[in-house]
């Protein structure tokens, strides 16, 4: 009988989804070169994209070797609408986490040191008092109606 | 000419001392352009919205202010003073030209040293600052260790009011960065709100409104670390604590060696709970928790107490009861200071 609480224990403890892998569509809005050679090839390359399926404003900026950056720059521009494939998966930090592995049939290499690829993803709302808008509020944690219509933001 | 540049020299500084020395600080009437005096001696102004002498009836329509902020870090939050330091980048940019005198002052904390506020920008429809600044805020510990807190930077301007500028919390300027963290904490939520505020009167036609600027950064513990800090100590407690009811009524010592530390434990633990949040006037989820672990083992010890007080033909109906009873009462007990 024990050995059920044991069992019982280490799965509360280690049981994790598995990998998923999501596909989406999103709009670059910028793209930069970070970094560039001699003859101006890029280096390292900034993409900004948006989400603009998922509800709220879901931006990330999302960081690529030369590889990636030659793909993107030779094929794609600001303001097009491109596919996206997605792995979802756990991060030993505590939490569900996704990484963009495609852009558009543009393969991205995720260094493990990478520090600089960020994501905004909020859900915001105007704050009204008395009929007049004064502010606004933005749910950084992503809510049950983003998880449903954009899986792949789910932390827990 | 040598005596008479001696003899200025000489009586230069007798002259400087002798005669007040008046700026145009020192002027009156130049530091408020009001059109009136009070005859206490208040300057105010007889025309216009508000008679104020912070007001400026020429002004003509406010300034439409948008308000940009970024925040960049948040160190040496301590709970338990309610203490927060702040990093971060503030920003004014309007459709015209704004006010002279344009001076940010933080309704809720204190800029240590002017060292720590550079202006970056200060052009007429653009202002940039950055700075670092200790706040104050309200911790509201009735959820602990589950709670959300609002760490709040009001910003305000203290002598420039609506009448010539009005601030608007922009959206797309209002972001953390990059590589914001907070450690021990995930971030819930942002909100930046805009407020006219009134001040009870500091002195005669005290009446202007001022603007002010709330940003709130809603910040929650996580709760796998609450759960394992917390509430795993506290079953565990109460685990050992019922080991002893199973032992029958002749291993007396043995039942009270395995209750009776345990509520040490748990009055140990819970202080040291306390040590971490400041006083306050409710009781905290924690707070009902222990009050649940103690009471069940007091029903634990008292199970043990009942075998001093009835004779020895009870005891075994006094063991087979209180395994059937103490157990399970515990149980519900540890739940209700779980869940109320």
């Amino acid at each position: 009988m024990k050995y059920y609480f044991f069992l019982i224990f280490l799965f509360l403890i280690y049981c994790r989804e598995s990998p998923k892998e999501f596909e989406t569509e999103v709009v670059i809005n910028r793209m930069e070169k970070v970094m560039i050679d001699d003859k101006g090839e890029p280096l390292l390359v900034d993409v900004e994209i948006n989400y603009t399926d998922c509800p709220g404003t879901q931006i990330e900026i999302i960081r690529g070797n030369k590889e990636f950056g030659d793909c993107i720059f030779a094929n794609h521009k600001v303001g097009q609408r491109l596919k996206l494939k997605i792995e979802w998966k756990w991060n030993s930090l505590g939490f569900y986490k996704w990484e963009v592995k495609e852009l558009n049939s543009c393969k991205r290499y995720i260094d493990p040191q990478d520090e600089v690829s960020y994501d905004m993803i909020e859900e915001c709302e105007d704050h009204v008092v008395y009929g007049i808008k004064t502010g606004f509020d933005c749910k950084r944690i992503p809510t049950a109606k983003l998880i449903e219509k954009c899986p792949w933001f789910r932390r827990l | 000419m040598k005596l008479i540049s001696k003899m200025v020299l000489w009586l230069l500084p007798i002259l400087m001392l002798v005669t007040p020395f008046k700026t145009k600080a020192d002027d009156p009437e130049l530091k408020f352009k009001t059109d009136s005096v009070s005859p206490s001696g208040m300057p105010f102004h007889s025309t216009g919205r508000f008679k104020s002498p912070f007001a400026n009836p020429k002004h003509g329509s406010p300034c439409k202010v948008k308000v940009g902020f970024l925040l960049k870090n948040i160190s040496n939050f301590d709970i338990k003073q309610g203490k927060f330091e702040a990093d971060f980048f503030l920003s004014y940019t309007s459709d015209k030209p704004m006010p002279k005198g344009i001076n940010p002052h933080f309704t809720n904390g204190i800029l240590e040293e002017d060292d720590l506020m550079t202006k970056i920008a200060d052009e007429p429809t653009f202002k940039l600052w950055k700075y670092h600044a200790v706040f104050f805020m309200l911790p509201d510990l009735r959820n602990y260790p589950f709670d959300r807190q609002e760490l709040e930077i009001g910003i305000e301007e203290i002598d420039v009011g609506v009448d010539q500028i009005q601030f608007y919390a922009a959206n797309e300027f209002t972001k953390l960065d990059s590589d914001f963290v907070m450690p021990g904490w995930e971030v819930h939520s942002l909100e930046a709100r805009v407020q006219n505020h009134y001040y009870p009167d500091r002195f005669e036609y005290d009446d202007l409104y001022y603007p002010r600027y709330i940003f709130h950064l809603g910040i929650a513990r996580f709760a796998t670390n609450a759960l394992f800090t917390v509430f795993t100590p506290a079953l565990v407690i109460t685990l050992v604590a019922l080991s002893g009811v199973f032992l029958h009524g002749k291993s007396l010592e043995g039942r009270i060696n395995a209750s009776a530390p345990m509520l040490a434990a748990a009055v140990l633990f819970h202080y040291t709970l306390s040590q971490e949040i400041p006083a306050t006037a409710y009781l905290t989820r924690a707070d009902k928790l222990m009050l649940g672990v103690y009471l069940g083992l007091l029903v634990n010890l008292f199970s043990t107490w009942l075998f001093f007080f009835f004779d020895e033909i009870h005891h075994e109906r006094i063991y087979i009861l209180g395994k059937r009873i103490v157990p399970p009462l515990n149980m519900v007990l540890f739940i209700l200071g779980c869940v109320l």
